[in-house]
Formats: C-alpha cells, structure tokens, sequence
C-alpha cells in the first residue's frame, strides 16, 4: 500500500498539522503554536478531516502533539480530539512532547493522561 | 488599584481614555528588547495612520529607541526607559538614559546647537555633518540633526544630575499624525505630567512594561517575542508561567472587552521587583460579564489547590460546554496568590474591570 499524506500548514495561532496513512500504521502530527481566539473553529474541521482521512482505517495509530505555547481553550479542543479517536481506536497511542523547561506544558500532559489513564501515553520532552 | 485618589491627578487608566495607545518600557536595553516594542507599536499605528507617515514614525521609533541600546551607560537600567504615544494630533518618543557625565557637556553643545533652528538650517547643518571627516566614537551627531529635521525640530531635552559618574539624559520627539500638519504644536507638557506618574508609579521596579491599545493577537505575538527577548527571561531561562498567564488575560480582555470600532482595547502592565512579577490589566466590559468575572474569581479565590484541580478537570472534561478553564489554570499557576479584581460601574451599559495578581519569578 503506498502512503498518503495530508497537511496543514501553521498560522499565526494555530499549530501545523500533518497526517500520514500507509502500511506501517496512521500518524497525526500537531505541532507549533495553538493559541487562537476561538479554536473551535480550528479543531472542528480537523477533527472531521482526521476522520474523513483515516475512515476506519486507524489501525496502528500514532497521534504526535508537539507544542510551544497552547490557550487553555484549545487545551479542552485537543482534549476533545483525543477523546473522539481515542473512542475510535482504544489502542491508538497519544505521545505528547514539550519544549526543554516547559513545566506547564509538561503538566497538562500529564493532566491528560490522568483523563485517559487507559491509554497508550507518553509525556516526553521535545527534541527538536 | 483604582480609585481613591483625586480625580484630577493623572492615572494609568485615563491614557486608555485619552490615547489611541501607550507603550512605556523602563528597564534593560541592553539585550535588544526594541524589536518587541516596535511591533507592538506599529500594529497601533497602522490602525490610526496612512503608511506614508507610518514609515517615518518607525524610523523615529528605531533611531530613538537604538540611541538607547548604544549610548547608555547601562549603570542603572531601571533609569532607562521609552515612553511613545499618540493624541489626536501627534506622535511622540520620550526616551531617558544614564550617560557618561564626560560626554554631558558635548551632547549639550551639539542639542543646544539644534534648538531654534528652522528647516533650511537643519538642512543645511546635516548636509555640512554628513560630509564632514568629524566622527564620534559611535557615529556622528548625524543622527540628531537628522531627527530634528524629520520632526520639523519639534523636541525637549534634559539633563539631570545622577550620581559622580553619569546623568540622567532625556529627550523627546513629536511629528504630526497627518503629514504637513504643523498646526498643531505637540503638547509636551502633558508628555512631562505622564512621563511624572510613569516615575512615580513604577520608577522602583527592576522593570516595568506598560501596554495600552489594541489586543488583537498580533499585540500577544509581539508581547510574547519581546519577553524572550528580555534580560529578564534571559537571565532566567524563559518563564512560561509568566507566558501562559499573559496569553489567557490578554485573550479574556480580547473576548470580554468592549471594542471600540470592531477593535478591542485595553490595558496591561508587567512590573517585575523584589515583589516578584505583577501583572494588572485594565478593559472596559459589556455588563454583566464584569460582575459575572468577578463571582469566578472569588471562587477561584477562596478554593485550596485541590479544589482548583478537582474544578479545573470538571471543566475541561465537560465536553457539553465550551466554558474555558483560562482563569482556573492563572489560578493554579499563581499558586495560592489571590486574583484582584475590580469592577467600577462606568456607564449603563458598561463597566471597567482591573484585574491584578503578583507571583514569584522561579
């Protein structure tokens, strides 16, 4: 199976997004600022695009967010992403990255995986 | 806090009344925080401006605020600061820096040289430096000449006394908000009674940035690049507590503010001191979100830190609402701190609400 990819570019407050699906496994990658005024604008219509991507197909499903700075608004959009794929595919796996020396961020990903704590979770730091 | 005081004595909150916008930063330069303040000063400029004054109110901004980064003495950086506004019918820099008392009396002669002068003469002195062989140390007096011909010579200057070794050195320019308009003499006397309270108020601090005008997220953006950019986050290795509060108050005065011409308007100062990081924002709200804030912050107020947590995951996890949980994550983040807030009933339709909260620079 060849692979199809699908992306998102960054805007000024919301995060790039990218999304692969192949013979390896699914990945979403959401990376860079999430900090815009109403991110349900934002994360309804990625929410929809996740799920018209991969239809069913979230067999070995990798979900990567990497953040620098997140408003507490998108905080509850991402969570609510999380939720929804993590009902589609109980075996999805969620890695949750943040900048060297950013507690906050650091914290509200072990804040999710207390919300989810079936999950397949890792809080770890940005290397790049 | 507002507001016992006399109502004719100059306050914070009236230049939001007053001015289009205010930009006032006192502390280091040395670490170039100028790029952060020229942002935010030129979003507010492109909103009351055509672009062909816009540009040479940058170069002034540039010009004025670089004069601070390389003639400083930076001996005292809580002594060095940059006030620019604008009133109906001007702009104005006011900048003060601690000089070097060897180099007061020449910088004298040369600003002292300048007053009076009319427009023929500046040209004619500035074309008499630019091909003259004299060079200072950093330059030539170039540069001033230059601004006084690009301000029409609408500026002040002082000196001050500081200490055996260095002086207080401020100055300040106006150039007309409508190009030609020369009608309108710049009303420095008012900039001396704002640049008094701005001394008054926060002169103790280590630093202080205080910010009135526009919030849309291009002010957060330039807010955001100018701490990075800061001595003080250098020094500390970044702050992302000091971030992510900045990011939900700035956003709350976005979403509850009234606006004024679509624009959202408001008003934030960051003091750091001994104290820690203060942070007040000021903003008027449609009632009744002021008094609707402020029974939130009570609650917040009187929670434990569990509570905070156990209300902070209710919030979040009910997906019924879009309720945010941006003042129970300040909350949280301050730590036990209590969130201040103020409401004063300004109109029937409308209220000012101050918001402050101090917590420890870790």
């Amino acid at each position: 199976m060849s692979k199809e990819v699908f992306a998102i570019k960054a805007e000024e407050d919301t995060p790039a997004v990218s999304m692969e699906k192949g013979a390896t496994g699914s990945f979403v990658s959401i990376r860079g600022l999430s900090m815009p005024e109403n991110p349900l604008e934002f994360y309804a219509p990625l929410s929809e695009k996740i799920f018209e991507f991969f239809g069913d197909n979230f067999s070995n499903f990798t979900l990567e967010i990497s953040l620098q700075y997140m408003n507490s608004m998108s905080n509850k959009q991402i969570l609510k992403l999380i939720k929804n794929i993590f009902s589609k595919d109980s075996s999805m796996k969620l890695v949750w990255q943040y900048q060297p020396n950013d507690d906050l961020l650091r914290m509200k990903g072990e804040e999710i995986k207390s919300v989810f704590p079936a999950m397949n979770m890792t809080v770890e730091e940005s290397k790049g | 806090m507002p507001d016992s005081e006399p109502n004719n004595i100059l306050k914070p909150n009236d230049l939001s009344y007053k001015f289009p916008f205010a930009v006032f930063y006192q502390g280091n330069y040395e670490n170039v925080p100028s790029y952060g303040i020229i942002s935010m000063v030129e979003k507010n400029l492109t909103l009351i401006q055509e672009k062909t004054v816009l540009k040479s109110m940058l170069y002034l901004l540039i010009e004025t605020l670089q004069n601070i980064e390389r003639y400083s003495t930076h001996k005292a950086s809580s002594e060095d600061f940059a006030l620019i506004y604008a009133d109906k019918y001007n702009f104005y820099i006011y900048t003060q820096n601690m000089v070097d008392n060897k180099k007061v009396p020449m910088l004298k002669e040369r600003l002292d040289s300048l007053v009076g002068k009319s427009k023929e003469e500046l040209d004619n002195a500035y074309k008499a430096a630019i091909s003259s062989d004299e060079k200072t140390e950093k330059g030539a007096g170039l540069g001033l000449i230059d601004l006084a011909r690009k301000t029409h010579n609408r500026m002040f200057f002082e000196f001050h006394p500081f200490n055996e070794e260095n002086s207080l050195y401020s100055i300040c320019f106006a150039l007309p908000l409508t190009k030609g308009d020369l009608e309108h003499y710049p009303d420095f006397d008012e900039t001396r009674v704002i640049m008094n309270m701005m001394k008054e108020r926060y002169g103790k601090n280590q630093s202080t940035l205080f910010y009135s005008g526009d919030f849309s997220n291009k002010f957060v953006h330039a807010l955001l690049n100018f701490l990075k950019k800061s001595k003080e986050e250098a020094e500390g290795g970044g702050n992302s507590k000091l971030h992510y509060i900045l990011i939900e108050l700035t956003q709350n005065i976005r979403k509850h503010s009234a606006k004024i011409n679509g624009i959202s308007q408001g008003q934030l100062i960051i003091e750091w001191n001994e104290k820690g990081i203060t942070i007040s924002t000021f903003n008027s709200v449609v009632e009744p979100n002021a008094q609707r804030l402020q029974e939130k912050i009570n609650k917040l107020n009187a929670s434990t830190m569990e509570e905070l947590q156990a209300y902070n995951k209710a919030v979040l996890t009910d997906f019924t609402t879009e309720s945010g949980i941006g003042l129970i994550d300040v909350a949280m983040l301050i730590n036990g701190e209590k969130i201040i807030c103020d409401v004063v009933k300004k109109s029937n339709f409308t209220d000012e609400l101050n918001i402050k909260l101090t917590f420890k620079n870790e």
